[in-house]
């Protein structure tokens, strides 16, 4: 199992890769919500799995989503507001 | 109310009052939309509250010694700890100072700041004064990703094409570099076993857990790309250039700087001494590539806002120098160094900014090649450049003499080559900008600026230059104070017991 959830922590990190890189706004932003999800599995393979029933990794998974889903939100709007100024489709 | 529940109110003051300020700031902005009087009154307001801010900073001096705060009554190492040693109170002090300082300055102006702007600064200053007094790793990030949102929104308060280029660079690198240091966080509580910075100071006093190296280097990474050191420098430029130069004042005085003290915080218990030697001397070549790299930066740029962002990025290079040296024999010096280049860096920076936007009142331009003949337009703010640019090279009596001054007597020969080296370096930059601000005729006749506008440009400046003069005066205290700090930081065992076992 451990080498299953390595396997899609470094499929979604390749995947993030390729959409930052891509250099289309959503595929940046879809990109680095996946760089997002492979960090938190990457803290559930560290932490001992997800039944391990360590509250700690738990609590820093849950902390990095909910700022993670933030920090989405104003990067989508700061690339709205560009794109109106711009005058280019969003 | 007893003395615990003092103490706890005292340390969670600062932190408290900045988020309650934040939001009395928002909901002011709000009424001001529908009320013109409030909206007119909205930079005073600001600045009553930022005292407040400031004035809660300053209460953290009645404390003595360590003074330790377990969030919810958890006992260590559960829970969120703050910890409010010389390090944290001093550093929570210069925050709350600028903080006032830039308010004041918005005041004085008359300039006001996009309806959410003040909030924003004063969710800023609260991510940062939380950073400063954080005691585990959790907690700092939490503080990280605050800073990151308000930071990103000061960036693109302007609201045009830029501006917003440069908040989202912010942003991008910076949620890379929170990736970074969260996955330092867990691999460090797997390794250790916890994420209180005491209690991993005493799993790692007794012994190497594996991947400590690839914890360090994560959490290193993750700190690098908020400090904008070399190679992650590349937000700093825009975020520092775009926004207005109250904003970007602050920002160069305070976010850096907080950035290389939760470094401290964080590396001194990572690295006792003989755990990460290589990685040690990494960072010292990363501090001088960063060192060198922003040197010349400032060295060829024709735009002063550019130049002040590539000078603000070598202190931070100096600084984390210096820093890398903690566990070498001239460690107490170093960090005692270090602490004092901070507090310096922090007045030189904000100073360079708002020099810069004097003369870009005066010029309505920042070119090197359009500006010029300062000394006839304005002689108190050519004398402050003066006093900023000399003691950014560190030329007595200024305070950026003593910091350098004192560990390079105890720096190897080559260390003290390098920092002689910096040091022509910066002093061939500040010439160039002198050359060009003050000596050159400047190309058109400067504009004329009312003469309380003036005052109100230079009112911050003064203050800043004012307390500089006074740190050389009593330049015996600030040396007793920053080797007394230092010496606490790295009685690692002293903090371990106030921090643990209470």
């Amino acid at each position: 199992m451990n080498f299953a959830l390595a396997l899609v922590v470094g499929l979604l990190f390749g995947l993030g890769c390729y959409g930052v890189l891509s250099g289309y706004r959503v595929r940046v932003v879809l990109g680095l919500t996946l760089w997002g999800h492979a960090v938190n599995l990457f803290l559930i393979a560290v932490s001992g799995g997800p039944i391990s029933g360590d509250p700690v990794p738990q609590a820093l998974i849950l902390t990095a989503i909910v700022i993670g889903l933030g920090m989405q939100a104003v990067l989508m709007a700061l690339f709205r507001a560009r794109a109106r100024i711009k005058g280019e489709s969003s | 109310m007893t003395v615990a529940a003092t103490v706890s109110m005292t340390v969670l003051a600062p932190v408290l009052a900045s988020f309650a300020v934040g939001v009395i700031a928002w909901a002011v902005d709000l009424v001001g939309l529908r009320i013109p009087a409030v909206r007119k009154h909205r930079n005073a307001v600001g600045c009553i509250l930022s005292g407040g801010v400031f004035a809660s900073c300053c209460g953290l001096l009645k404390l003595s010694g360590v003074s330790v705060v377990q969030l919810g009554g958890w006992v260590a190492p559960f829970g969120i700890t703050y910890v409010a040693d010389h390090l944290g109170v001093a550093a929570a002090i210069v925050i709350g100072a600028v903080s006032l300082l830039f308010h004041v300055r918005q005041w004085l102006l008359g300039e006001s700041l996009p309806p959410g702007g003040a909030s924003l600064i004063h969710f800023f200053t609260a991510g940062t004064l939380a950073a400063c007094l954080a005691g585990d790793v959790f907690h700092l990030y939490v503080c990280f990703e605050i800073v990151i949102l308000a930071g990103a929104g000061c960036i693109a308060l302007r609201g045009d094409a830029s501006s917003l280029d440069a908040a989202i660079q912010f942003i991008l690198v910076s949620m890379v570099g929170s990736m970074f240091f969260l996955m330092g966080a867990g691999l460090l509580y797997h390794s250790t076993g916890t994420l209180n910075l005491a209690d991993v100071s005493e799993v790692l006093a007794h012994g190497t857990p594996p991947l400590l190296t690839l914890v360090s280097l994560f959490l290193f990474l993750g700190i690098a790309m908020k400090v904008a050191l070399f190679p992650m420098h590349g937000w700093l430029f825009p975020a520092y250039t775009q926004p207005s130069i109250g904003t970007a004042a602050w920002m160069a005085a305070v976010s850096t700087k907080m950035g290389v003290v939760v470094f401290l915080r964080v590396w001194i218990h990572l690295d006792q001494g003989t755990t990460l030697p290589f990685l040690s001397e990494g960072i010292r070549a990363v501090g001088a590539c960063t060192w060198l790299v922003g040197l010349a930066g400032s060295l060829v740029q024709v735009h002063l806002r550019r130049w002040a962002a590539c000078t603000v990025m070598s202190h931070s290079g100096f600084a984390l120098v210096l820093l890398s040296f903690m566990n070498a024999d001239n460690g107490t010096v170093s960090v005692a160094s270090a602490l004092v280049f901070l507090g310096q860096g922090v007045l030189v920076s904000s100073c360079m900014f708002w020099v810069v936007g004097l003369i870009e009142r005066y010029f309505d331009t920042d070119h090197l090649h359009r500006v010029g003949s300062l000394w006839d337009r304005d002689p108190w703010a050519t004398a402050i450049l003066g006093g900023v640019l000399l003691s950014g090279i560190g030329v007595p009596p200024f305070l950026g003499f003593w910091p350098k001054w004192t560990w390079m007597q105890s720096a190897s020969m080559g260390w003290v080559a390098w920092t002689l080296l910096m040091t022509l370096g910066a002093a061939l930059a500040s010439l160039r900008i002198w050359n060009a601000v003050v000596w050159k005729p400047a190309v058109r006749v400067p504009l004329k600026v009312p003469r309380s506008e003036r005052w109100a440009h230079r009112a911050p400046m003064t203050v800043v230059v004012l307390a500089s003069v006074l740190f050389v005066i009593k330049i015996e205290w600030l040396e007793k104070w920053s080797l007394g700090t230092a010496k606490q930081l790295l009685n690692r065992t002293a903090y371990r017991e106030r921090v643990l076992r209470p």
